[in-house]
């Protein structure tokens, strides 16, 4: 007879996604069951579609004992190299996106932040480093609801964007950061020394989770850069400045092909984009509230 | 609870029409488990050539769909692909034939070929003069083409043993070669004077060659019967499926088969091809109708029981999701031998003594115990 | 006389309607590619007629490595 080992299988109800978890690892588990409330189960509830099966282990063996990983799995494959055992939910959330943005082409993805009021949507397109997820931390607690920190599911041909609500990853110095301006947000177990430093994730507030099957319009663009010289710069930027921007954060354009052209370069021609400079955030939100979204 | 047995996912592939009466939990495990047989893109063609897409649960028609648009999206880059490819090597190499996925979907290009619908693939194939490979290798080299990190052992067991040169990358487009010399390893002592292979190309256009069908077909056969390892197993499978599905088609399944035959008998493979046609019997007995001679030679010539013992299982989808599909024993024979194949006993001891002392490192210590962690390689 | 050119007839093409330039796209070899010059300039510079400055030499360079155009 071989001895079942100890397992903590959950699955997460994340539309337009379910995924169902298999996994090893206490901790991850919990700081799922933090992270996502209700979206997150022991059992599937009645008759939902699967759409991806993961699994996140600490490597089996040896290793477990005397130098545990993490291990990221999506059915069979594995992306990415293992990670050091206490990065193993973090790696999970990346593994997720890496999920979504390696087989869903019914949308055009953009490796963006989300963030919507009165029905209007704002991206926010950005590499690592740019204060992107500090500044939708920021907004997500000030009148805004947070769609996406990692990535915009934009319907092909149109300015809808489906939400996909999930943490907000935030990095290093703005880990104390947040967790003093949001005193009563939930926050996972810290993933220390990541590819991206020490790593955090910020469970998505209420009215996000609420807000998780709306979409909205896109209305406004906006590349935003960290500079703690500037209080607020903006500049408009003209279309071909733009389109370049955003398609190098198109994660699957190549694989959608002239839909993801055509999406992209009408949502140009439909709605003004900015770059901008900045170090204060609420500078930023009445920028946001007073010009783009009216 | 049993969800899905291997029976009904080759049932799903054969017969379209069951998946549209699966249950939601049936067609999530269906849609994971085709997946990963790079059968997911195959099967929504078969979905979407009936009209039977929108009768399934909307979430499995986006599966089908972006498996779909993935394989069509590469069918619509490898003709490029492939004059980049001859305008670089046409000076280098005498011939350069194109194989495999490749080559079904160039071929496709022309005329419709059944097996490129929905048949993606990782890597081009290509055959080249054996003489010519270091200069291939070099012009490549000087086109942009990189080739890929392998360690020492690796190496050496291409350049003296393989039939193939450790694969290059493009290092913009992302697109992975596979430059071969021959079709089996000069070491298994099997490998065919490949003049008679060549002898069977044909012309598509723009200086772009292939095998002709039944001569793709026996190389399809060999790969797959001399293969050790069957992640792609029923994949592979089922490419031979469909060459005989079209040839019954158009009614040409028996001068097809007679075709295959001479062709790999020409060669001394036809051990393999009659494998292949007895296992595609075992799959689909439909094919094989009104042609009891073939059916004969298939009796007299199939497989051995220990074959039997293990292809019938290594062949066809395995998955934890599918109820007792998982079958070590068969697959560890398997892995035994393909290798035998191979190479002979004496070099296989060796060759096995590095790759298997490896394999009982991972076994015990972990899978990763030789891939340093994120963490290990920024210190490195 | 100098060499014209024109845009491959596989590509994707969008000027943008601020005149700040044009973007490409080609499906078979998935070259995304944009340049700062508007469509009507674009044709002056294919078209062969008229001496190039420097830049419009580096536009006319950028989408020939591209393989966007032909002559």
């Amino acid at each position: 007879m071989k001895t079942k080992a100890l397992t903590y299988d959950f699955v997460l109800s994340l539309p337009p996604f379910v995924f169902k978890v298999k996994n090893n690892i206490k901790f991850v588990f919990e700081n799922a069951c933090a992270m996502y409330g209700e979206a997150c189960s022991e059992q599937l509830a009645g008759d939902e579609f699967i759409d991806f099966t993961l699994s996140i282990n600490d490597g089996g063996g040896l290793r477990k004992i005397f130098k545990p990983q993490a291990r990221f799995l999506c059915d069979e494959k594995e992306p990415f190299k293992p990670l050091t055992h206490s990065q193993a939910y973090a790696m999970l959330e990346w593994g997720m996106n890496w999920t979504v943005a390696a087989h869903e082409f019914s949308y055009v993805i953009i490796h963006s932040a989300v963030l919507e009021k009165d029905g209007k949507a704002i991206l926010f397109p950005a590499p690592p480093g740019s204060g992107k997820s500090t500044l939708t931390a920021f907004l997500a607690n000030n009148g805004w609801r947070l769609m996406s920190d990692e990535m915009a599911l934009i319907t092909p041909n149109s300015k809808t964007v489906t939400p996909f609500v999930r943490p907000i990853c935030l990095k290093n110095a703005s880990i104390p950061l947040a967790k003093q301006w949001f005193p009563d947000s939930v926050f996972s177990s810290i993933a220390k020394d990541t590819h991206k430093g020490d790593v955090i994730h910020m469970a998505p507030n209420k009215s996000a989770m609420l807000g998780k099957q709306q979409t909205a319009e896109i209305v406004g663009v906006v590349f935003p850069n960290y500079d703690t010289t500037k209080s607020l710069e903006i500049y408009q930027l003209n279309m071909a400045e733009s389109y370049m921007q955003l398609v190098d954060n198109a994660f699957n354009f190549t694989a959608i092909g002239e839909p993801a052209f055509s999406t992209i370069t009408r949502i140009i021609e439909q709605v003004r984009s900015f770059e901008i400079f900045y170090n204060d955030l609420k500078d930023v939100e009445a920028f946001l509230s007073e010009d783009v979204i009216d | 609870m049993i969800e899905l047995d291997v029976e009904q996912v080759i049932d799903c592939y054969l017969h379209p029409e069951k998946i549209t009466a699966l249950e939601p939990n049936q067609l999530s495990t269906l849609i994971i488990v085709l997946r990963q047989q790079k059968m997911l893109a195959r099967v929504a063609a078969n979905l979407i050539s009936l009209n039977l897409l929108p009768d399934l649960h909307v979430k499995a028609q986006r599966h089908f769909k972006n498996a779909y648009l993935m394989a069509s999206k590469q069918k619509l880059q490898v003709w490029e692909e492939a004059k980049l490819l001859v305008s670089q090597l046409s000076s280098a190499s005498a011939y350069l034939i194109f194989l495999k996925g490749a080559a079904y979907s160039l071929a496709d290009s022309l005329a419709s070929n059944k097996v490129a619908e929905g048949r993606y693939y990782s890597d081009i194939d290509i055959l080249v003069d054996k003489r010519s490979i270091n200069e291939c290798e070099q012009v490549l080299a000087i086109k942009g083409w990189i080739a890929q990190e392998i360690n020492n052992y690796d190496d050496k067991y291409y350049r003296q043993w393989a039939h193939e040169i450790p694969p290059m990358c493009h290092g913009t487009r992302g697109t992975i070669i596979d430059i071969h010399h021959n079709i089996v390893p000069l070491i298994s002592g099997a490998a065919p004077n490949i003049q008679l292979l060549i002898n069977h190309r044909v012309l598509l256009g723009d200086d772009i060659w292939v095998l002709s069908q039944p001569a793709q077909f026996v190389h399809s056969a060999i790969h797959l019967f001399r293969n050790e390892e069957f992640s792609s197993g029923f994949r592979d499978l089922t490419d031979l499926h469909i060459f005989m599905k079209q040839n019954l088609l158009e009614n040409t399944c028996e001068k097809f088969v007679r075709e295959v035959i001479a062709i790999a008998s020409e060669i001394n493979f036809a051990k393999e091809v009659y494998l292949a046609l007895y296992f595609l019997r075992s799959l689909d007995k439909s094919l094989f109708e009104n042609m009891d001679d073939i059916d004969e030679l298939i009796d007299t010539h199939g497989p051995t029981s220990i074959e039997k013992y293990i292809f019938s299982k290594v062949l066809f989808p395995q998955h934890a999701l599918l109820d007792g599909s998982i079958t070590p024993i068969q697959q560890f024979c398997a892995l035994i031998r393909g290798h035998l194949l191979k190479m002979p006993i004496h070099i296989l001891t060796y060759h096995l003594t590095v790759k298997f002392g490896r394999w009982i490192v991972e076994s015990v210590a972990g899978k990763h115990f030789f891939t340093p962690t994120e963490e290990n390689q920024k210190t490195n | 006389m100098p060499t014209q050119y024109r845009i491959k007839q596989r590509v994707l093409r969008h000027p943008f309607s601020d005149g700040s330039g044009t973007a490409f796209y080609d499906p078979t070899t998935n070259v995304i590619s944009s340049i700062n010059v508007n469509i009507d300039d674009l044709n002056d510079i294919l078209g062969g007629h008229k001496s190039l400055t420097d830049e419009e030499s580096d536009v006319l360079s950028q989408l020939l490595s591209q393989q966007l155009i032909e002559d």
